[in-house]
């Protein structure tokens, strides 16, 4: 009896792995490159509709078969639902000479599928310089239909007679960049100037040097105009940035080069010649404007695609006798992000149409008073955390955000909190340094968690958005009706305001020192007290790092949040290299500036060679980590560490 | 009494019209600097540049009911620009002959002017420029009066500037230019009553521009 039970196990987990294995089918192949030069490697992805019960085999041939080999087949493991392959293509074969030549590769599995990419014959330099040009054309075009956000940093430094730099102000600006009608675009402002501050401001530009955030916005663009005549190309070297093997060369105007074209180094990736990085100048600024000295770089977000993402600019005209106008001595970082235009419409909505269960199992179907009260408050909470995302000032949910909620976890588990509904983390995507919070949700700039020294100094930012949340500090609830919310995206920071009280502010500090005393970071709360204490004595000199969009300011010159922890912080010792208050900016945080989504900085741990390597709160270049946009893949780029 | 009131006055419409005119300079300036081409790249940062020039002044004076006077002197020039196509600028002029009328009788032309600049074009390290000033002229010089005998007097009243000019840079910080300009100052006649002086200067200057400040602001 008990033989024959087993049996009919086994033959029904047979017929069942039949039948799966009789639905699971080819569902794809893609390339990860739509071309490559002859003699070169791509990889391509087989992807199946289920998970392979057993191991499969897919057959693969590519068409015509003399330009490209790829392997008879390539097995999906049982488990997996894709496996990868590489394909080589051989110089001469199959192809005709001087032309592209197109190949396709079939899949079979239960179903035929295919993927195209064209293998491009090995150029001279100057049709590399034309195919760069074209290349360079056609982004031009497509950075017409983009519409990113845009935000610049600059930080006015100093150099005193040790030759220590410092920040001796700063500026910050963030707009929706539209390069439709050239460099234009959309600040985002918190106040609206009145009409004599703008006639003092007219005045006040006129007899200062100004920064303009469009000429910041027009460092995307090699050339607007960009045509082969007008540069003298030279070929430096091959380098690798990434895994992007790029080709270098100078680029130089020529005599008839119009004003304003480019002037500097250029790193191509040698896959499809599209450009990844340009570092140098414009030519030809006036006696009265400037151009000034970027470092653009661009990653590959999409397939075949390759968008501007980081630009570091600096200047160190110190020396008074130069030739040079003017003597700006600073350094700016600008971001951009935001470019899914999905993720803006909020399109994709509607191509993932889920229908869920309409039938309520919980059993009571009304909705008391309490509860109504709650759910109406949430309901303005989600409107605002959802306006925020679509307009990308808030990451969508990820690994940071689940992070933070770890650490409010620790604080409200080992303070026996009881909060409802949950506290959620978001991150708002912005520079400037602030946390806040909407409803139960608890906001924390990037700019903010970039230059947190350690989870404890984490933790206290948190606390103190925790302790409003449990003193019942309560969201205004006009944001449940969604009318609120119809405004241009750059009247975000004046509609939007999540500031609370002094009375409240006060109050959240010392539930949040409460709530710190029994949680696991107590012994710790020296570094944060510390950084507390970085972060005001900066706050004088960095007044727009310290200027919060939507919350509470953090510091200023005679007050800091939880100024008790700050206090009792050990004295700050500059030379001292284990003594870090705060850490550079973009040392935690990576963004994915196609689709806002936010990962932990991937970087090595460096040792401090000297105090001027501390750098807190500043500045410093982008170098990110090129890598070839993969199927499926999320994380285009991930910086190397500033520390 | 009645003519020091007139003359104060003067010298008030004159400083109000410095003013004035100081004022709407940067407007629209600023007003320009916004404006940026579309075919070159937008410029990432702007700052005022100013430079000072001294040079040398050749001015010739009516002599209300006489022929003309040639006066020669120095010019001292200060100027702002505020963008490309804009500045301002405040020009102190001196010009002095040994003789007006005759001997042994000198006279001189002394004016303080500000106003607006123009630069209209520029290509390469040449520009041109045209101007416009007003502000205080004193005229020190003669007038006719019966048979041989003339008059000798002082008078400073409103004065103003219109002229144009080119600038070239030479090296580093210096530039020259060479400019006209139609004055128009103010004397007695024969019969001791107020004319205007239709004069005619040109200059030529060697500029020294100047580095720009520190400061710093965030524009649009």
């Amino acid at each position: 009896m008990r033989s024959f039970r087993t049996m009919v196990f086994a033959v029904l987990a047979l017929s069942m792995a039949a039948a799966a294995a009789e639905n699971t089918e080819l569902l794809s192949v893609s390339l990860d490159s739509p071309s490559v030069v002859v003699g070169s490697a791509l990889s391509g992805t087989v992807t199946l509709n289920n998970a392979a019960a057993s191991d499969v085999k897919v057959q693969l041939t590519a068409n015509p078969a003399k330009a490209a080999i790829v392997p008879a087949d390539v097995t999906v493991p049982a488990g997996a639902k894709s496996a990868s392959f590489t394909i080589s293509t051989v110089p001469g074969e199959g192809m005709v000479a001087g032309k592209d030549t197109v190949v396709t590769v079939y899949g079979s599995y239960g179903a035929t599928k295919s993927d195209s990419f064209k293998v491009v014959p090995t150029v001279s330099f100057d049709q590399m310089v034309e195919r760069v040009v074209e290349r360079e054309r056609k982004f031009v075009a497509t950075m017409k239909t983009m519409h990113p956000l845009a935000e610049t940093y600059i930080q006015n430094l100093h150099e005193d007679k040790d030759h220590n730099v410092t920040p001796v102000d700063d500026q910050y600006f963030i707009g929706r960049l539209d390069m439709s009608k050239g460099a234009q675009d959309d600040l985002f402002q918190k106040d609206t100037p009145g009409m004599m501050r703008r006639v003092v401001d007219t005045f006040s530009f006129s007899l200062a040097y100004k920064f303009l955030p469009r000429g910041f916005a027009q460092m995307v663009m090699l050339d607007e105009d960009f045509q082969k005549s007008n540069y003298q190309f030279n070929f430096v070297r091959r380098e690798f940035l990434g895994e992007a093997r790029c080709i270098v060369m100078d680029v130089q105007p020529t005599a008839k080069a119009p004003k304003g074209a480019f002037s500097g180094r250029v790193w191509v990736e040698d896959r499809n010649f599209n450009i990844v990085r340009f570092n140098g100048i414009y030519s030809g600024g006036t006696r009265n404007a400037y151009y000034l000295h970027f470092d653009s770089w661009r990653l590959n977000l999409q397939p075949d695609m390759w968008l501007p993402s980081y630009i570091y600019v600096e200047e160190s005209e110190k020396n008074k006798k130069s030739a040079v106008a003017h003597n700006l001595y600073f350094k700016a970082q600008t971001r951009l992000w935001g470019y899914d235009p999905a993720e803006l419409n909020g399109n994709d909505e509607f191509t993932q149409i889920q229908v869920d269960s309409s039938v309520d199992k919980s059993g009571a179907k009304d909705v008391g008073p309490v509860e109504a009260q709650r759910l109406w408050e949430r309901l303005a909470e989600d409107n605002a955390i959802d306006h925020l995302q679509k307009i990308g000032l808030v990451a969508p949910a990820g690994d940071v955000e689940k992070v933070l909620e770890t650490v409010v976890n620790n604080l409200i588990v080992t303070n026996k909190l009881v909060i409802e509904p949950e506290v959620r983390c978001r991150v708002l995507l912005t520079m400037p340094l602030e946390s806040f919070t909407i409803g139960h949700t608890i906001v924390v700039s990037k700019g903010l968690l970039d230059v947190l020294p350690d989870e404890a100094s984490l933790a206290t930012i948190l606390a103190h958005e925790l302790g409003h949340i449990a003193l019942n500090h309560r969201i205004d609830t006009k944001l449940a009706f969604n009318d609120r919310f119809f405004f241009p995206d750059a009247d975000a920071f004046r509609r939007l305001d999540f500031e609370r009280n002094p009375a409240d502010e006060q109050a959240a500090d010392a539930k949040a020192l409460d709530l710190l005393a029994n949680s696991p970071y107590k012994g710790q709360l020296a570094s944060a007290g510390l950084f507390l204490k970085a972060l005001q004595e900066r706050s004088v000199v960095l007044t727009s790092l310290i200027s919060p969009h939507m919350g509470n300011r953090m510091a200023n010159k005679n007050a800091v949040r939880m100024a008790s922890l700050s206090n009792s912080a050990p004295a700050f010792d500059d030379k001292k290299l284990d003594q870090v208050a705060a850490l550079p900016l973009g040392s935690r945080v990576n963004l994915d500036p196609w689709s806002n989504h936010l990962a932990m900085l991937n970087a090595k741990p460096v040792a401090l060679l000297s105090p001027s390597e501390k750098m807190p709160f500043e500045v410093t270049p982008f170098f990110p980590y090129i890598s070839y946009n993969q199927p499926g893949g999320k994380v285009v780029a991930e910086n190397t560490p500033a520390h | 009494m009645m003519r020091i009131a007139i003359r104060i006055s003067g010298i008030v419409a004159s400083l109000v019209l410095i003013f004035v005119v100081g004022l709407a300079s940067p407007v629209l300036a600023q007003n320009l600097v916004t404006q940026s081409a579309v075919t070159t790249p937008a410029p990432a940062a702007a700052g005022p540049s100013s430079d000072v020039s001294v040079g040398y002044t050749f001015l010739r004076m009516s002599v209300p009911g006489s022929s003309s006077v040639n006066l020669n002197g120095l010019d001292v020039t200060g100027r702002m620009d505020l963008n490309q196509h804009w500045g301002i600028m405040v020009d102190s002029n001196y010009a002095r002959t040994p003789n007006v009328l005759g001997p042994p009788d000198g006279g001189y032309v002394l004016s303080f002017l500000g106003g607006p600049a123009f630069y209209p074009v520029q290509h390469h390290n040449t520009r041109v420029f045209a101007r416009f000033l007003a502000g205080a002229g004193m005229v020190d010089a003669a007038a006719p009066g019966a048979g041989t005998q003339f008059y000798h007097g002082w008078l400073v009243r409103f004065a103003y500037a219109g002229g144009a000019g080119v600038e070239q840079a030479i090296a580093g910080p210096f530039a020259v230019r060479v400019g006209g300009d139609y004055l128009r100052t103010s004397f007695y006649d024969h019969t001791g009553a107020v004319q205007p002086q239709n004069n005619f200067r040109v200059t030529a200057s060697l500029i020294f521009r100047l580095k720009n400040s520190n400061r710093r602001v965030v524009g649009r």
